[in-house]
């Protein structure tokens, strides 16, 4: 229950105590404003260094097993992007907005032609910084070839092959054949005969130099083409031209094989 | 203190159900003066012991169910004398008018003291909410009490705090003040982090919308928010534990103490420790969070309150700490705020009505984190700010007055930051920020019945702020409202209308930006963002002494608002862009409506908001329509019930990406439901109150990205000792 007690009038002095309070409150105040630095109390500045946060990101892209730079290569960093010169050299500017204070990470994606992407989160320094990358070649590389026709009628086409990730899954061949001024086009899948030094591969294939279609006679060109692919998607496709008088000597002798798939473990494999 | 132990006492009280002969008491409680409803206000019979508290708008009802024929009726609001009329010359339905006091040696009631400043304001549309509301929907989430509001969106997160948007406007355009503490200024951005205040520690929390404010509104162009906390007074201990979902761990404490008879002083303190769960980074606001079940999260709170008066003047000091951990691997963050403030308000040498407030914060922000090269970053924040005003108001001409204001304010931000390698530290941010402002304002009132008709009054504001800043410039702004009540018999009608002028001055750090992009470009100076806002309104009210339902109301206001010069930061991937070129005008239409007391049980509110922005780049992110329903159970035999359902219909939410791109995303529509379940019983001098809640229980919630709409289960035991 509510009880309102009357208080006893005590007229109409303030309260001592309250008029002492109040006294010493406004010395300590008026103390507290002539210690401290007035000039801030009824000026304005404004010092802000750096203000604008943004970073320039910059390196190099090299190629790991070639050691010669990237040309080309996309580095993207958050959403922002640059392409390499010459040299391999990027430089990109990024403005680190409060998220990156709060360690937000940031998506890292250097890719390039026939080169395996490299993509990384990493939670950036605040200062300007250097970034090398060094990207590893996915794509197959082909070697030289060489076509050897031999007097029955078969021509036999041997290449060299290097690949880094050693994951080629399909090797072919592909025959320019002509009749008249007609072409007509054959793929051959090649076959492995054989391991080199340094991951070098060889392949193999034997061709018809003459093939019947749709009543006429085919006979093949200086031109073919070798097709790799790997297991990652890479594919690269070179073509030679080795007129047909000048017959070069295979890599290693030939011999038929009817393996025509890679080599399996223990396959005792001649040396090229 | 009595009178909220008589209260919370009285919801104790087993109710029955009423009997139709059951007397039923209603009427208004009014500010003598100003004729501004008093929400909150105590109104019993002193004899039988029945009563309750107003409403918003300053309405009550309750029944006796025994009426003793020389009873009295009795009104007690603080900073208002004690109204005390026979209950046999009261007619319902009357307006009870409060006069303010003038300190005639009663004993203090302990009861919100309405900041002067704000009840002295123009007249904008408002809506508050008493502490025994706050107390029965158990939330210690102050984003859950904003859903019993409409037209206000909270957004937010844990680290960047809750922040309030009013009536589609950015969080930076909301004042929001504790105990006359303008907290946004503790800010970077100037939005206020309302997760700062303990929800136990309010009293009421007001909500003034409208652009239109001379005395608080200083670039507020959504509005005003007040809280008052609970004021100390007689002797009282109490003890909050709750736990829930997110490892919930949460422990609030509140001792006063009377020292004299003048003297009272209390102390609150908060711990809560959690896992959020959710990463959060600014930009990605709109997009779909990561999870991370490594945050951990740990606040708290202290408040300690000094109160005391004297013949004819109240002192009131605060001194109020909060801390904030907040640590995920790699990265931890602890935030340390003081803020101190003391307030007069009284007579000084015989002159009447002064209040002088002073109020200096100091936070302090430290950071420390591990980048992916092993690099250590350490960054130091201090800001410091000092706000000091002083008001006087001025009667004259019998029922007109006026209300001076002379404000001056000063911030000032250092931040400090390093990268620290193995081999060296490299500074890479220094900033050194101050300014300063200071403005008069006055707001003239008149105001007088329509030929001495009481049923008819007219009211006229007329405002005007004058502003300076030391980094350059000067404005003025202005503001006139009108409001006309008309009351017959039940009813009672006020449309209102206001219009006016409010300038944002920059802050501190777009300042900054500015002076930077002056050096480099031909930037020029900030201009101050200026709203021309207008609104038009008409609130309605109808007492039904009926037996199914006790009162209901409704307003409807339509509002614009044209900002110009509007500054637009905008965050790309390789700079930030800044430009101040904007124009925008939003248009909005709010509807509200209550049911009180249907079936002497249940109270019934509901809102819905449209709002049209014409350039939603400077407004990002803001449902174009909202809707709340909220239905309150009132105690039976110590249990009560809450039910809080919202809808949200289909929104489009509008941002500017990194890449400068304008994007829109829709928003499904949605409802969800808060639901709190709570018994309280006595034992001597002990009070205990078990609760169990569910809050967005359906875990619908449109905003995914936001933790302040997830579902949270938790269980609370209160205790209290007087």
């Amino acid at each position: 229950m509510v009880r309102i007690r009357p208080e006893k009038q005590t007229g109409h002095t303030p309260s001592r105590l309250l008029t002492g309070v109040g006294a010493v409150g406004l010395i300590v105040l008026l103390l507290l404003l002539v210690h401290c630095d007035t000039d801030r109390l009824w000026g304005s500045r404004f010092e802000a260094f750096p203000l604008t946060r943004s970073i320039v990101i910059q390196g190099t892209v090299m190629d790991r097993f070639q050691e010669k730079p990237v040309r080309g290569a996309t580095v993207r960093v958050g959403d922002q992007e640059a392409l390499t010169n010459f040299y391999g050299e990027y430089r990109l500017e990024f403005y680190l907005s409060t998220s990156f204070d709060r360690n937000k990470p940031v998506d890292i994606e250097v890719s390039a032609e026939n080169y395996i992407s490299f993509r990384d989160r990493v939670i950036l320094d605040p200062i300007d910084q250097e970034m090398n990358f060094q990207l590893d070649y996915g794509a197959p590389i082909i070697g030289d070839a060489v076509r050897h026709v031999f007097d029955n009628g078969i021509a036999v086409v041997q290449v060299r092959l290097l690949d880094y990730q050693n994951d080629v899954t399909e090797v072919v061949l592909e025959l320019e054949y002509k009749s008249d001024d007609t072409p007509l086009t054959i793929s051959y899948p090649m076959y492995w005969i054989a391991s080199g030094d340094n991951g070098i591969q060889l392949f193999q294939r034997e061709a018809p130099i003459y093939v019947s279609r749709n009543f006429k006679q085919y006979s093949i060109t200086a031109t073919f083409w070798i097709i790799a692919r790997d297991a990652m998607g890479f594919v690269t496709r070179k073509e030679f031209v080795q007129p047909l008088d000048q017959n070069r000597a295979l890599f290693l002798p030939y011999t038929p094989n009817d393996n025509t798939q890679n080599p399996t473990n223990g396959f005792d494999s001649p040396k090229m | 203190m009595l009178t909220t132990i008589l209260l919370i006492g009285l919801c104790l009280l087993p109710a029955k159900a009423i009997p139709a002969q059951t007397p039923a008491y209603h009427g208004w409680v009014q500010d003598a003066s100003t004729h501004q409803p008093l929400p909150g206000a105590n109104v019993y019979l002193s004899r039988s012991g029945s009563g309750t508290t107003t409403d918003s708008t300053g309405y009550f009802r309750f029944t006796s169910p025994a009426a003793l024929p020389n009873d009295t009726l009795v009104v007690q609001y603080v900073g208002y004398r004690t109204l005390r009329i026979p209950l046999a010359t009261f007619r319902n339905g009357q307006i009870l008018y409060l006069t303010p006091r003038t300190f005639t040696g009663e004993t203090v009631e302990v009861e919100a003291t309405p900041t002067d400043m704000v009840r002295r304001d123009i007249g904008v549309a408002r809506q508050s909410i008493h502490f025994r509301q706050i107390e029965n929907y158990g939330t210690s989430e102050i984003a859950d009490v904003f859903k019993l509001f409409q037209a206000v969106q909270l957004t937010g997160n844990d680290l960047d705090g809750r922040r309030i948007e009013i009536r589609g406007s950015n969080a930076d355009e909301v004042n929001v003040y504790v105990d006359g503490i303008l907290i946004n200024q503790l800010g970077l951005d100037f939005a206020a982090d309302l997760s700062i205040i303990p929800v136990e520690t309010i009293e009421r929390l007001e909500v003034l919308k409208g652009a239109n404010l001379t005395l608080t509104g200083s670039g507020a162009f959504g509005g005003v928010v007040n809280i008052t906390t609970q004021r100390p007074g007689n002797f009282q201990a109490s003890l909050n534990v709750k736990t829930g979902s997110f490892n919930n761990r949460y422990g609030f404490g509140r001792i006063q103490i009377p020292l004299g008879k003048k003297w009272f002083v209390d102390y609150s303190g908060m711990y809560q420790e959690y896992r959020p769960t959710i990463e959060y980074y600014p930009e990605d606001r709109f997009a779909a969070l990561d999870t991370n079940r490594h945050i951990f999260t740990r606040k708290s709170n202290h408040q300690l309150n000094l109160y005391t008066f004297g013949q004819h003047s109240e002192w009131r000091a605060k001194l109020w700490n909060y801390n904030l951990f907040y640590r995920k691997p790699g990265w931890r963050s602890t935030r340390n705020t003081l803020l101190a403030a003391a307030s007069f308000k009284g007579n000084i040498l015989g002159s009447r009505d002064w209040e002088f407030f002073v109020s200096a914060n100091w936070n302090r922000d430290n950071l420390e984190r591990v980048t992916t090269r092993n690099n250590r970053v350490l960054s130091d924040l201090t800001g410091q700010q000092l706000n000091a005003r002083l008001l006087k108001a001025i009667a004259f001409g019998g029922t007109n007055s006026v209300q001076l204001l002379a404000e001056y304010f000063h911030e000032e931000l250092t931040i400090h930051e390093e990268l620290q390698t193995p081999e060296q530290q490299i500074p890479t941010q220094d900033f050194l920020l101050y300014d300063n402002r200071a403005a008069l304002g006055a707001v003239f009132r008149f105001e007088n019945w329509v030929n001495g008709d009481s049923t008819r009054r007219w009211l006229t504001y007329l405002g005007g702020r004058y502003e300076v800043q030391a980094s350059g410039g000067q404005y003025v702004t202005n503001q006139v409202g009108i409001r006309y009540t008309v009351t017959r018999r039940t009813w009672q009608w006020t449309p209102y209308f206001n219009f006016g002028k409010n300038v944002k001055l920059p802050y501190l750090i777009d300042n900054a930006f500015a002076q930077y992009l002056s050096t480099q470009t031909a930037f020029g100076t900030l201009e101050p963002e200026i709203n021309n806002g207008s609104e038009i309104g008409l609130e309605v009210a109808k007492t039904m002494p009926q037996w199914w339902a006790s009162r209901w109301s409704a307003s409807i206001a339509y509002f614009k608002n044209i900002t110009t010069n509007k500054l637009l930061r905008q965050v790309g991937s390789a700079t930030e862009v800044y430009y101040q070129n904007g124009r925008n005008v939003t248009r909005g239409l709010e509807i509200t409506a209550a049911l009180k007391e249907i079936l002497g049980r249940v109270d019934v509110q509901a809102g819905w908001i449209h709002l049209n922005i014409s350039d939603r780049r400077f407004y990002p992110y803001k449902p174009a329509q909202r809707a709340t329903l909220e239905f309150r159970v009132r105690p039976w035999h110590g249990l009560y019930l809450t039910l809080v359902g919202f809808y949200e219909g289909t929104s489009t939410a509008w941002f500017v990406d990194r890449a400068g791109q304008f994007q829109t995303v829709s928003i499904a529509p949605f409802r969800d439901m808060d639901v709190v379940l709570g018994w309280r019983t006595r034992v001597g001098r002990l009070r205990l109150n078990f609760q169990a809640a569910g809050y967005n229980v359906f875990d619908a919630s449109g905003y995914r990205q936001y933790l302040l709409k997830k579902q949270f289960f938790q269980l609370g035991v209160r205790l209290w000792y007087e």
